[in-house]
């Protein structure tokens, strides 16, 4: 089935298919004419670029796409989730598995102190409420590298709710105006990470490894306030700078550390929300803007063409540039959640709500006090730069989007005052540039 | 030997009267002459040994590790232990070696005690009778007993009449036969339904429920994990108390157990019953229950109350709902727990390898019984989005209640409350495979299941012989982390009960040995 999937899935493919199909469905007895009418419109619609909300089709309805994000972030620590193992990348294969990790039979979860608190970091930085009370839950599916059968994460009650990451596009025919949009954080939960397969067909076998199974991982969930693949990437990307200053995690998507999963739907404005679909696993920016704009293409000509939308999960094939079902995960899987017995609630403390006498200090997570330990966000880092240095909105994006992960802007320890101010006179002068990023609008 | 209190072979260890390797290799020949029972499934000669070796260089310098060094144990095949299969009686884990000891095995080796093997239950100890397991049923030492024999008019050596053995209860039988049978002085089960307090009674043995959280689950391969707790059988009252010292307490492995400093489980020898509520629960009155359990039942009230005790009727509403609450919850939880059992990392793995989800099937239906596989399948059912709330939603709720019953009544000033253990004493086999498991438990964990669902410390003290000459026991049901209390008032109605010691000397020659009057005067015992 894989196959001929993927040759109609994909849209520059389908272009040439259609006109093929439209003679077909003719003499299938489809209404004549009128299929091959609607075919030749289709054809001269797909030669126009990939357009974002902003414009609409000619001569169609309007189409408003929404897509939320999911977004599963590594957590910067020495250990994992639930055990002792470290957490390292790149280790020879199983060589970081505890016993709980490989799923031995009697072990059980224990709390690792250091995710907590990056969690508690994450939220107050996203603006969320952090509950202090939250609960632990088991998922299930099998999978060779699931090895318990099931995975512990947060679903009845996470750990923060109702939070808002800002970020800014770029607008307008030159792509300088920065219009900020802001993004609603639904949750933000702990969940572990499974392991790794390698599929080898040639020998028939899959390869797993352990190493990353059990790795503590934040899911921050975005409510579907997007609407287009340009809108995802900022907010992810902005999401990563929150997470590197914060240094709650790496965030490298090049090592995995960052993936993102995409609900994307279409409908006409006015109307209810379409049939979303799911992408999953885009592990790079690269791809995540136009893998999203792809799949917003594809729904809109899938619904125009009278088609209708599966619920279903698909993946990016980045050789052919297109969406295509993942297979394994046809139909709708029932998780069968149950409350994940071996871990009693999560109570977190603040200044006023003090825990029961005796309780040992190591146990007790202080929100406040956590909320004391935030370095500068890089909002605020460029909003001081503009202020300080009379940067331009633009360019204060750029600089901190350039540079490397993990650097201090608080310390200033990159620049010093006059070479912030050569970089913004250089930029400011080279006003031919667009000084958004252009990874984000590289043509496939 | 065998028959005495742990202090007192502790206090003949000491004196020099017994070694470790001598006891050792008394309960290792006992080992092999009971085989018939079935109680072991691995036993462990050569380790035994060299434990009971370094034992008695310690008891040479006079640095004995304490009241369990040198002391014969046994631990029930689902605890961990490392270096040594672990299979839960199930294909799915034969060949199965652990890399680790479970947190309450790793106490008692560190204490001294001497290993002597791993017991049979049922399958990943899913049953009432020990009987479901891959390596076959356990036979209870009492169906070879003077006193039931001979009730039964049978001549003791008569083997033809091997046919109608009785069960030990379970699951946790193979450790209770292992105790019962002389083997060991101490034997680990676990209790999620009443598994270590069912064969207790059916077996003439003490068999105590710590409170949910006080002993660590870590290496106790579980089958409900908000349930589950590690068990103690033993022949004394006072061992139990031992020895649930030596494991309770927190564990930073075990996010369930509190974190509470745990007092010592020294018993105080209670002369005075007049400051005690006993409680007998009304609901507990069933038509099912057999007129000698009843009648002990009822004599046990009396004799509390004739003591000064105040005994008093009480009420658990939410007793007819736990049968079924508790199916709901396990069967749901069991479903969650064996998903991990895939034959990847470790365990039993079919010979399919035409795709990993044919494998996966192939493998479980291999590995697990009929038993675990029905619970698999209930369980995932109750576990469905469409399912969830009306099935596993409500049972919680109808757990809350049935645990604010006892909440209630111990508020009301009642102190422990005294009820059967089980509805009669041990059937044999042949009458027990009549119906099937679930049947089965659910029948016999009727007194016992409502106790794990409320997480109390519960303990089943040996009463009295049936008309048939088998041991029956009751049981006490104390309130949350009060285990030392519960314990102190099971030692006082222990020593008024008198339970007989069970007479295989008959039977096997070895045991007349074991039990003939030996006179320990010389042997000066510290209270």
């Amino acid at each position: 089935m894989a196959a001929p999937m993927l040759r109609w899935g994909c849209l520059g493919r389908r272009r040439a298919l259609a006109l093929v199909d439209g003679r077909t469905r003719s003499r299938r007895g489809a209404p004549t004419g009128s299929a091959s009418d609607r075919i030749r419109e289709q054809s001269s619609v797909a030669q126009q670029p990939v357009h974002t909300a902003q414009e609409p089709r000619k001569g169609e309805h309007k189409w408003a796409a929404v897509v939320g994000l999911e977004i599963h972030a590594q957590i910067s620590s020495n250990s994992k989730l639930f055990s002792g193992s470290q957490v390292r990348f790149a280790a020879p294969p199983n060589s970081l598995v505890s016993f709980f990790d490989a799923s031995l039979p009697g072990t059980l979860p224990v709390l690792n102190r250091r995710c907590v608190e990056a969690a508690v970091m994450t939220g107050l930085a996203l603006n969320c409420h952090i509950n202090k009370k939250s609960l632990f839950d088991r998922k299930h599916y099998f999978y060779a590298d699931l090895p318990a059968g099931y995975q512990i994460t947060q679903q009845r009650l996470p750990i923060a709710v109702n939070g808002s990451l800002t970020y800014s596009v770029c607008l307008g025919k030159p792509r300088n105006q920065m219009v900020t949009r802001t993004a609603r954080v639904k949750q933000i939960q702990l969940e572990q990470d499974s392991g790794k397969s390698l599929h080898d067909d040639l020998r028939s076998q899959t390869l797993v490894d352990l190493n990353r199974a059990g790795v503590g991982l934040l899911e921050v969930v975005l409510e579907p306030d997007m609407s287009c693949g340009d809108e995802a990437a900022t907010a992810v990307r902005e999401l990563q700078l929150i997470l590197q200053a914060l240094g709650t995690s790496q965030a490298n998507m090049a090592e995995g550390q960052l993936r993102v999963d995409a609900n994307i739907s279409v409908h006409h404005p006015g109307e209810p929300l379409g049939i979303r679909t799911e992408v999953k696993n885009l592990n790079s920016f690269r791809f995540l803007a136009k893998a999203i704009d792809y799949e917003i293409e594809r729904q809109i000509n899938e619904l125009e063409s009278g088609g209708e939308i599966l619920n279903e999960t698909r993946s990016f094939d980045y050789k052919l540039g297109c969406t295509v079902p993942m297979r394994d995960k046809e139909g709708k899987q029932d998780y069968r959640f149950m409350p994940e017995p071996n871990l009693p609630p999560l109570r977190l403390y603040d200044d006023a709500s003090s825990p029961p006498a005796g309780t040992a200090s190591q146990q007790v997570v202080n929100i406040d006090r956590i909320r004391e330990t935030l370095p500068e966000l890089p909002g605020v880092t460029r909003e001081r730069l503009v202020r300080q240095y009379g940067m331009l909105p633009e360019h204060s994006f750029t600089l901190l989007w350039y540079t490397c992960c993990g650097c201090n802007w608080s310390h200033g320890c990159v620049l010093t005052d006059l070479t912030v101010s050569q970089v913004s006179g250089a930029l400011n002068a080279d006003t031919r540039q667009s000084p958004c990023p252009t990874m984000l609008t590289q043509d496939p | 030997m065998l028959g005495r209190t742990l202090r007192e072979v502790s206090a003949a260890l000491k004196q020099g009267q017994i070694t470790p390797t001598e006891l050792c290799q008394k309960c290792l020949s006992l080992i092999k002459k009971t085989k018939f029972l079935n109680a072991y499934i691995t036993v462990s000669e050569e380790m035994a040994l060299k434990q009971a070796e370094e034992s008695e260089k310690r008891y040479k310098k006079g640095q004995s590790l304490g009241d369990l060094d040198g002391i014969p144990i046994a631990v029930k095949d689902n605890f961990s232990t490392s270096g040594i299969e672990t299979t839960c009686a199930s294909n799915m884990l034969k060949g199965y070696v652990p890399p680790y000891n479970a947190t309450v095995v790793q106490k008692l080796l560190d204490q001294g005690a001497l290993l002597m093997g791993k017991t049979n239950l049922d399958e990943f100890a899913m049953g009432s009778g020990s009987t479901d397991g891959a390596f076959g049923p356990v036979k209870n030492p009492w169906s070879y007993s003077k006193q039931y024999r001979e009730k039964r008019q049978q001549k003791p050596h008569d083997e033809k009449e091997d046919s109608n053995w009785l069960i030990t209860g379970g699951s946790s039988g193979g450790s209770a036969a292992a105790v019962s049978a002389f083997t060991c002085f101490v034997a680990l089960g676990s209790d999620t339904g009443g598994s270590t307090r069912n064969p207790a009674a059916h077996c003439g043995l003490v068999g105590l429920k710590p409170s949910y959280g006080l002993v660590s689950r870590h290496g106790l391969i579980p089958l409900v994990n908000s349930m589950d707790v590690p068990g103690i059988l033993t022949r004394y009252v006072e061992d139990a108390a031992i020895v649930l010292g030596m494991l309770a307490g927190h564990d930073p492995r075990d996010s369930t157990t509190v974190q509470d400093p745990v007092k010592p489980f020294t018993l105080p020898i209670l002369t005075d019953v007049s400051k005690l509520c006993i409680g007998i629960p009304k609901e507990y009155h069933l038509p099912e229950l057999s007129n000698e359990v009843r009648a002990l039942w009822s004599k046990a009230a009396d004799l509390f109350e004739s003591e000064g005790a105040k005994v008093i009727e009480v009420s658990l509403p939410h007793t007819s709902f736990s049968i079924v609450c508790y199916h709901i919850l396990c069967t749901s939880e069991v479903a969650s727990n064996m998903a991990r059992f895939d034959g990847l990392e470790y365990g039993h793995r079919c010979d399919t390898d035409v795709s990993t989800e044919a494998m996966y099937a192939a493998t479980r239906r291999e590995g697990f019984n009929d038993v675990v596989r029905g619970r698999i399948l209930s369980g995932n059912f109750f576990l469905l989005k469409e399912n969830y709330e009306n099935y596993f939603i409500k049972a919680q709720k109808v757990r809350r209640l049935i645990a604010n019953d006892f909440v209630n009544v111990f508020n009301s000033g009642v102190d422990v409350l005294l009820t059967p253990t089980t509805l009669r004493e041990a059937v044999p086999y042949l009458e027990f495979i009549k119906e099937d498991n679930s049947t089965r438990s659910a029948q016999d964990d009727i007194f016992t299941q409502a106790v794990n669902l409320a997480g109390l410390p519960a303990v089943s003290v040996p009463v009295a012989l049936s008309n048939q000459g088998l041991p029956i026991g009751l049981q006490f049901i104390g309130r949350a982390f009060y285990d030392q209390q519960l314990l102190t008032i099971a030692k006082w109605f222990e020593k008024k009960v008198q339970f007989p010691v069970i007479q295989l000397q008959e039977f096997m020659d070895d045991y007349s040995s074991v039990l003939k009057n030996e006179k320990l005067t010389s042997v000066s015992l510290k209270q």
